[in-house]
Formats: C-alpha cells, structure tokens, sequence
C-alpha cells in the first residue's frame, strides 16, 4: 500500500479504529494482522522471504538465549576462581557470537542475492564472456531496512541489550510493523518493541499531534520533493544536453528533493505510529543545517549511520586486528597516525558498505568512498585548519563564520549527490568538471531556467514551499517545538492553520501517475 | 580521576571532561573519539573494553568511564 494514497489514510484510521476498541491484551495483536496484511498487499510471493528472515531471528535468538542460561547456571554451579571466571565468559561469548553471526550471514545472503545477482551475472558475462541470463529477481519490500533491524536484534542479544522474544507473532510485529516498512527507520529491539506489545489507549492529542506530522510529511512530499523532482530527473537525465550551472541547480534541486523526500516519508510513517501510540527513532535533525561532513551523517538517516557504527564500525576499530594494525604501522607511521589507521580504515570500509547498501555499481561505492574520506581529511587537517584560523585572527564565534561552515558542507553534500544521481561514474565526473569549467550563470537570465522542468508558476510554488520548510527548521533548530506551539494558539487560528495546510497539499500537491510504491526514492533501496 | 582526566584532555583538548555529564547524549563526543578514548583507556589501565562496553552509560561523564574502568579492572 502506497504511503501516499487515500487508501493508505483510510487503512492507518481503520487500524486506528479497531486498535483503540480491541481489548487491551489483544491489541498487538490487532497491529500484527495490520502489518501482515499490509505487506501481503504488496506482494504475497515475496512476503515468504520476510518470514524466513523472522523465522531464522527467532530461533536464532532462542539458541542465545539458551546458552546465557547454560553460562549462568555454570557460573552458579561451578567453584572458579577470577581466570575460570573470565574464561567462561569469554566462551559464553565466543558461542552466542557464532550463533549471531550465522544469523546475520543467512539473512545477508539473501539480502545480497536478491540485491546482486544481476550485476554479478553482468560482470561474468562481460569479464568472462559468460552467456548467463539475468535473474530479474523482484527485491521483497523493505528487504534492505528489515534485514539490518533483524540483525541488530541478534546482536544485541548477544550483548545483552536486550531480552529475548519468546513469543514468535511479537516479534514477527517488531520486524514488519506497518507504518515503516516501506523504508524504515531502522529500529532497534529494546526502543521499539516495548511500545509495540503495550496497550494504548486513545489519547486525543497523541492522535491530534500523529495527523499533524503525517500532513506536514505529505506537504514535504507532494508540494515540494514531487515537484522538485522535474527538475532533478530532467537535468540528470538529459545530462548530456547541459553543461555548467545547469548541473549545480540540479544538484540543489536533487538536494532538495531527496531531503523532502526522504524525511517527509519518515514524518508520515512516525506520524502513523504516533496515532497508534509508537513513537518511532529519529531519523532527521535537519542535516543540512550541519557546519561539517560527519556532523551531516550523525543528522542524515540516523538510524542507518547508528546501524552501521554499533555493528561495524565499533567491533571493528577495537578488534584485535586493529590493534596488531596499529602496533605494526608504529614504527613506520609515529604513535598518532598509527593509532588512527584502523580507525580510518575501518571508516572508509563503513562508508563504501554504507555506499553499497544504496545500490549495485560502482558509483555507490565511490559515493561511500567520497563521504568517508572527505571525513578522514577533515579530521587529519583539522590542526592544520585551527592554526590557519588563529594565524589569519578569523573570528569562529559569530553568524557569518557558521554560515560559511554550512553553505561549504552544503557544496560538499551536493557533490556526493552527483555521484548518487548521475547516469554512472563516468558521467558523475564529468558532471563535476562541466560544473568547475563552465560558468554559464546566463541560464537564469536567457530562458533556459524555465525550460528545466519547471515553469514560472511551479518555481515559484516551489520556491516558497522550500521557504515554509526552511523557516520550520530553522525554528526547530532554535529548540521551538512547532506543534506544542500551534497548540497554544486561539481555535481560529489553529483551525485556519489545518485547512490551509490540507488545501495547500490538496491544491498544490503533485498527483499523477508517478504515484506507486516506488515513488520514493529510499523505498528503492 | 586526575590521572584520567589528563588523558582525557590529551585525547580531546577543547572539551571539559570535569564539567560535561552527557559527553554522548549532547554529541559533544563522536564515534572517533570514542575510539581513541577506548584505545587509549585499554593501554593505560591494562584492561579490554569491549564492544559490549560501548554504552553512552559508559561514557558520558568522566566518572562514568572511572567507573567502567574500576569494573573491568575487578572482573
């Protein structure tokens, strides 16, 4: 079911309905037969992969489970002393890891096959002069979200951070729960579980505040990332009809788009969940207000950047391996650096899974590539830009010094949005140099901006609708909280708010046929 | 806890370890710098922090990394 529909409206209040009248033990239950549902309505073949992935979780976390009983009760039973303690435990651990990691290995494999297997018959067939047919395997929805929140309950299992789930419907609930499984956010177990089995009762304002952010998500949407849209596809597109400045206004307009489109979807899943009584992670916090690289990934689909921080990037960095790493690179690279190379390391390798986990080819990876190590730069130089600064007397502390700082991670972000948008590497580059040599600024002058994608009227819908959403951000980031704020307000006033929201996103809305599930840009993933 | 806090402060110059209880929960420590804290803590005190370990709890005053500290040291 389309996010973007009247049915979708009409399915989330008729669970909302039967929710809130279904007695108070049963509701969970009302919310699993909704998310089934809901994703058989998608595809009913493919739903059998969301199973097997919830099959191998539970059983996977009964086998953890039964070995921390198994250590308990020895660590009870047996008379050890510290060492046989702390052997012991490290088996214990050793064990529950194993199971986690074949867990984790069953569901990449699937993930990876339906994701890769027709650009690895590709590559066979070019290199190898292979005569494979494709598989034009159909990817089952949400595979690339399910599978990273199905893995991060194993392994957080065997941390200990959460207990486990004997009952297989709930946490079957857990992993496909309606509102986001078309794209997320990325839950974690011990967060969203709990709220999932607790009964809520009808709370009038939770419901009030839950429409308000599902019709904010919408506006985001439709008024501004479907009508941005014309623009990004046409520039990309076409790319080989454009050169220059074309290129940055399509770059900002697929800045802008995916932004709008992205957080919008999250506004209008968190804000489903919210009627429900589900207060689902944060996925934003208006990344393109952040003055660097990684402080725009720590705002920018959080929940993913957590995802792949706690289960990669830590155990990586603080292996045994990265310590033999650092020990060998001391001699050769100083104390410092070589203390920073695993680090390093295993950063970039984050950033080009983080690039894979977007698409199959080569630009993915090199989008990874490109966030990583405008990171790491921007770390191994940050001494060396500090002492510009002191050396130059440039002032840190005010407006004008911030602003610097956005407006250049902002160029930043636009760039890895070529390399995302662009037909393939090759033309990414090429894209990027056009921009650097030719500086046709006469595009906004001689016609040829209204002949991108959008005339006069819809640049200027678009215009103060990126306006509307730049000042909410901006007073969120002033630590406002726009619904408690309207709520404060006079019955006339908070009433003409609503209507002229609906009319806005009724009247001003993009509809036509561009309206199916993969409308959005993260649900392609 | 002076000894810690001079490392602290060696690892991360600009920012307070006396004074700042949620290094984590206010994002004034990264992931990076989290790393190097660990590196750093496991080779100064002769302990294993372990991936387990890696909880905001753990970290997000200087008291609370003490307190890490004395536990590992005592398993």
């Amino acid at each position: 079911m389309n996010i973007v529909s009247l049915l979708y409206l009409a399915f989330v209040a008729g669970v909302a309905l039967v929710y809130f009248v279904t007695p108070r033990r049963f509701r969970w239950v009302t919310l699993l037969v909704a998310s089934v549902i809901n994703y058989l309505a998608y595809d009913l073949k493919l739903a059998v992969w969301l199973f097997i992935t919830s099959l191998s979780i539970y059983f996977g976390g009964l086998l953890i489970d039964r070995q921390e009983q198994k250590y308990l009760a020895q660590l009870k039973t047996a008379d050890l002393d510290r060492d046989g303690k702390r052997a012991l435990k490290k088996q214990n651990e050793r064990v529950k890891r194993r199971y986690a990691a074949l867990v984790a290995a069953v569901n990449i494999a699937i993930w990876v096959v339906f994701k890769f297997a027709d650009l690895f018959i590709l590559t066979l067939n070019r290199y190898l002069s292979a005569e494979i047919s494709l598989w034009h395997l159909m990817l089952p929805l949400g595979i690339s979200f399910y599978t990273l929140q199905a893995i991060s309950y194993v392994m957080d299992l065997t941390r200990g951070k959460c207990e486990v789930q004997k009952n297989y419907c709930k946490l079957l609930l857990w992993l496909c729960f309606f509102p986001q499984m078309l794209q997320g956010p990325i839950c974690r177990y011990r967060e969203t579980a709990p709220q999932l089995y607790a009964p809520h009762d009808f709370d009038y304002r939770r419901v009030k505040f839950g429409m308000q952010r599902m019709l904010w998500g919408y506006f985001k949407k439709l008024v501004i990332a479907d009508r941005v849209v014309s623009l990004s596809d046409k520039i990309f597109g076409n790319s080989i009809e454009y050169q220059g400045v074309v290129f940055v206004v399509g770059a900002l307009a697929y800045t802008i788009q995916i932004y709008a489109d992205f957080s919008g979807g999250m506004d209008i899943i968190g804000g489903a969940a919210e009627i429900l009584g589900v207060n689902m992670p944060v996925n934003f916090e208006r990344p393109y207000f952040s003055r660097s690289i990684s402080e725009y990934w720590r705002r920018w689909h959080i929940t993913l950047g957590a995802w792949f921080r706690d289960y990669v990037f830590y155990p990586l960095s603080i292996s045994k391996g990265a310590q033999k790493l650092s020990a060998a690179c001391r001699k050769r690279l100083g104390p410092n650096l070589s203390k920073m190379i695993p680090t390093y390391l295993a950063m970039v390798l984050v950033w080009i899974l983080n690039g894979i986990w977007h698409g199959a080819g080569w630009q993915f990876v090199a989008f990874g590539m490109y966030q990583g190590v405008l990171i790491v730069l921007g770390m191994q130089f940050e001494p060396v830009f500090d002492w510009i600064i002191r050396r130059l007397k440039i002032r840190t502390d005010c407006f004008s010094w911030r602003l610097w700082q956005r407006l250049r991670t902002l160029v930043l972000i636009m760039g890895g949005r070529i390399i995302f948008k662009a037909s393939g590497l090759y033309e990414a580059m090429r894209i990027g140099w056009s921009i650097l040599k030719i500086h046709n600024v006469w595009i906004f002058t001689d016609g040829t901006f209204f002949k991108l994608g959008l005339d006069a009227w819809n640049m200027f819908v678009l215009f103060v609708a990126v306006l509307v959403l730049l000042t909410v951000s901006i007073l969120q980031e002033k630590g406002v909280h726009i619904r408690e704020a309207i709520e404060k307000q006079n019955l006339v006033f908070r009433w003409g708010l609503y209507i002229a929201a609906i009319v806005t996103v009724v009247l001003l809305g993009i509809y036509g046929p561009r309206y199916d599930a993969a409308g959005f840009v993260y649900a392609g993933f | 806890m002076d000894e810690l806090l001079k490392i602290l402060k060696g690892i991360c110059p600009k920012v307070d370890f006396a004074k700042e209880k949620k290094l984590i929960d206010d994002g004034i420590l990264d992931s990076f710098d989290i790393i190097s804290i660990v590196n750093e803590l496991n080779e100064h005190y002769d302990i294993e922090i372990d991936v387990d370990d890696l909880e905001p709890d753990n970290f997000n005053s200087c008291e609370a990394m003490l307190e890490l500290i004395e536990k590992l040291r005592n398993e």
